[in-house]
């Protein structure tokens, strides 16, 4: 790896560092969200940073290239581009599936605080028998 | 007579398709939808099945064989377990015909079709991306489900449940699908078998994040110690079938994956035997801690969700043993849950249905007298569950314990010990009160399908607890599969 690829990848990691300590660390589900978000982006950028190589352009191809002129040492590896394209609609549904979640979990709350993450906890009466 | 193994995946998605659709227009036929698609699967499950004695079922999709396009590769351990898992959204979907009219049956229905998708598609496909897509399936169906309450809490969904599953979950799959990046990046290709066949000349390091960041994210859908703190708020807040859905299906399926990335992909390109020392161990911290939380626990719903987690811990523990008559035992203990489980958590259902929040221990008090079929089928569960013989968690206990014997694994045979002593103690309350019939309670009969249902799986206990010669043949395979990555490898280039 030269140093332009460990400063990319080391941004990759600090992103998803961030994220998963704002999950770990925020009990707001919004502000949690939002961790979430940026460890997708963060995985994304991984998926596109590994199909990179140096000096070939984008793999859009223009017009009839044949067999005999193919751009295939040209571009870079078109795969983790089309993943990354699945992987943001995906992305898409989870946010907004989580979103939906917070909305209801305030309606039915009042608050947006999810208290005590933890094991064997009840913020509900207990049990008695 | 071979059928394409791909239908177990089409047949389900266009069920889950077309069940809110027809729901518009004709109701009386959006109910009957996701049951006739359960049992088209499990007819092309029969007719594969004969199939699996003499190895993988495998298909091609779009007309691009391997190494380019997606292939499905239903090995016999992928075959067995999606045929568990077909029979336990069989028996959550047919228990609950009584006539009863329920809030959220669309929804419920729907994602029920779609967890089964994405469960199968994760155990029977060859391609790593294709497992991520079906891994995002399940774990969106799982959100709503959990957010779906119990019959008679229709005014307060489990919101709590589903915004944390939806974080956990989103977390998950997320950091799978960095381990597969770095595969990708590693060994350019996304096939099973080929990140196999290359992971030998990859980077230590590489295979170490990827296995990493893998074994939390499968690790929490599988429900592993200490990733299963979104576990309980799911099973306490929802239906009795949720809690077999991702006992029986979701969390299987979980597994299934983490066990083949894990010994399959992963293992020949680390050091010799850490991925396995891992697995053990982290295995048997979860069956200790669930065993320990269901003990402790007073809520019957919770109770039984912890008990799934300490049996997820076993069955990682057992498979990772690494010698046959572990992943023998792992293969027993894993059907012998799927059967007694769903009945625990239908008979419990049907006990306390009637109770408002937690369904404390009390309520089964008597269930003998006031409802002798439900008390019979459910001591069957229980005493199946721990291992009585002849059930097929007998045998799988049996084969694990000579496995750690041989192995001279004694600190983990005592952990095993101490775990089923606290699995003796929970579900010993839980006889103690089906037979306490000191205080009458009024008869209540349990609804016929149900009791069918309960039968059928208690029949299927008996059945391979008596004769479990006939899966011998499967288990071969399973061993053979998570042993030597060889085999896998020639399956998947086929």
């Amino acid at each position: 790896m030269n140093g332009y690829e460990w400063i990319f990848y080391g941004g990759i990691m600090a992103l998803m560092a961030v994220g998963i300590w704002a999950i770990l660390s925020r009990r707001n589900l919004i502000k949690a969200i939002m961790g979430l978000v940026i460890i997708e982006t963060a995985v994304n950028l991984l998926l596109v940073a590994v199909g990179y190589v140096n000096d070939r352009s984008a793999p859009i191809v223009n017009g009839d290239t044949g067999l005999g002129d193919s751009p295939v040492g040209e571009v870079v590896d078109p795969l983790p581009q089309a993943l990354v394209l699945t992987a943001i609609v995906i992305g898409l549904a989870t946010t907004a599936l989580a979103l939906v979640a917070a909305v209801g979990y305030f309606r039915s709350t009042g608050t947006l605080e999810l208290k005590s993450f933890t094991y064997g906890r009840t913020d509900e009466t207990e049990v008695k028998e | 007579m071979t059928v394409d193994p791909v239908l177990l995946i089409v047949i389900p998605l266009v069920a889950a398709f077309l069940v809110p659709i027809t729901s518009i227009f004709m109701k009386g036929l959006a109910k009957w939808i996701p049951l006739l698609g359960l049992i088209g699967m499990a007819v092309v499950m029969a007719l594969d099945f004969g199939d699996l004695y003499d190895g993988p079922v495998t298909s091609i999709t779009g007309g691009f064989g391997p190494p380019w396009g997606i292939s499905i590769i239903m090995t016999p351990f992928g075959g067995l377990l999606a045929t568990g898992m077909i029979g336990v959204a069989l028996f959550v979907m047919i228990s609950e015909i009584d006539g009863k009219k329920r809030a959220h049956q669309t929804v419920y229905n729907t994602m029920v079709m779609m967890a089964t998708t994405g469960a199968v598609g994760m155990v029977i496909t060859g391609d790593i991306f294709n497992m991520f897509v079906f891994l995002e399936i399940t774990a969106i169906a799982g959100v709503v489900l959990a957010a779906i309450p119990r019959d008679g809490h229709e005014k307060g969904l489990n919101w709590r449940g589903a915004a944390v599953y939806a974080l956990v979950g989103g977390v998950a799959s997320f950091l799978v699908l960095a381990g597969i990046a770095l595969l990708y990046g590693a060994t350019s290709t996304l096939n099973i078998y080929q990140i196999a066949e290359r992971i030998e000349g990859v980077d230590t390091f590489v295979v170490g994040a990827a296995f990493l960041t893998m074994f939390i994210g499968l690790g929490i859908e599988s429900e592993l110690f200490p990733l299963n703190g979104w576990a309980p708020e799911v099973y306490r807040g929802s239906k009795w079938g949720t809690g077999s859905l991702f006992s029986g299906v979701i969390g299987k399926a979980g597994l299934l994956a983490l066990l083949r990335i894990s010994f399959v992909v992963l293992s020949p390109g680390l050091e010799n035997g850490i991925v396995m020392d891992i697995l053990l161990w982290v295995g048997a911290a979860t069956y200790l801690f669930g065993e320990a939380a269901a003990f402790s626990s007073k809520d019957l719903y919770r109770v039984l969700g912890y008990s799934s987690i300490g049996v997820f811990g076993l069955l990682v523990a057992s498979f990772s043993l690494g010698v046959a008559d572990g992943i023998r035992g792992g293969t027993m203990l894993l059907l012998g849950h799927m059967l007694a489980k769903p009945i625990l958590f239908s008979m419990m259902g049907f006990a306390g249905r009637k109770k408002k929040g937690d369904v404390p221990l009390s309520s089964l008090k008597g269930l003998i007298r006031s409802s002798p079929s439900a008390g019979i089928i459910m001591t069957i569960g229980i005493l199946a569950l721990i291992g009585m013989p002849p059930s097929p968690t007998f045998w799988g206990k049996y084969f694990l314990f000579s496995a750690a014997g041989s192995e001279g694994q004694w600190l983990l045979i005592s952990i095993l010990i101490i775990g089923t002593l606290f699995e003796a103690g929970y579900l010993g309350r839980m006889l103690f009160n089906i037979f306490d019939t000191r205080k009458e309670r009024k008869a209540d009969t349990l609804p016929l399908a149900r009791g069918i249902m309960g039968a059928l799986f208690v029949f299927f206990i008996f059945l391979i607890g008596f004769l479990p010669g006939p899966l011998e043949d499967i288990i071969t395979f399973v061993i053979a599969e998570l042993i030597d990555p060889l085999n896998y490898i020639s399956w998947g280039s086929i």
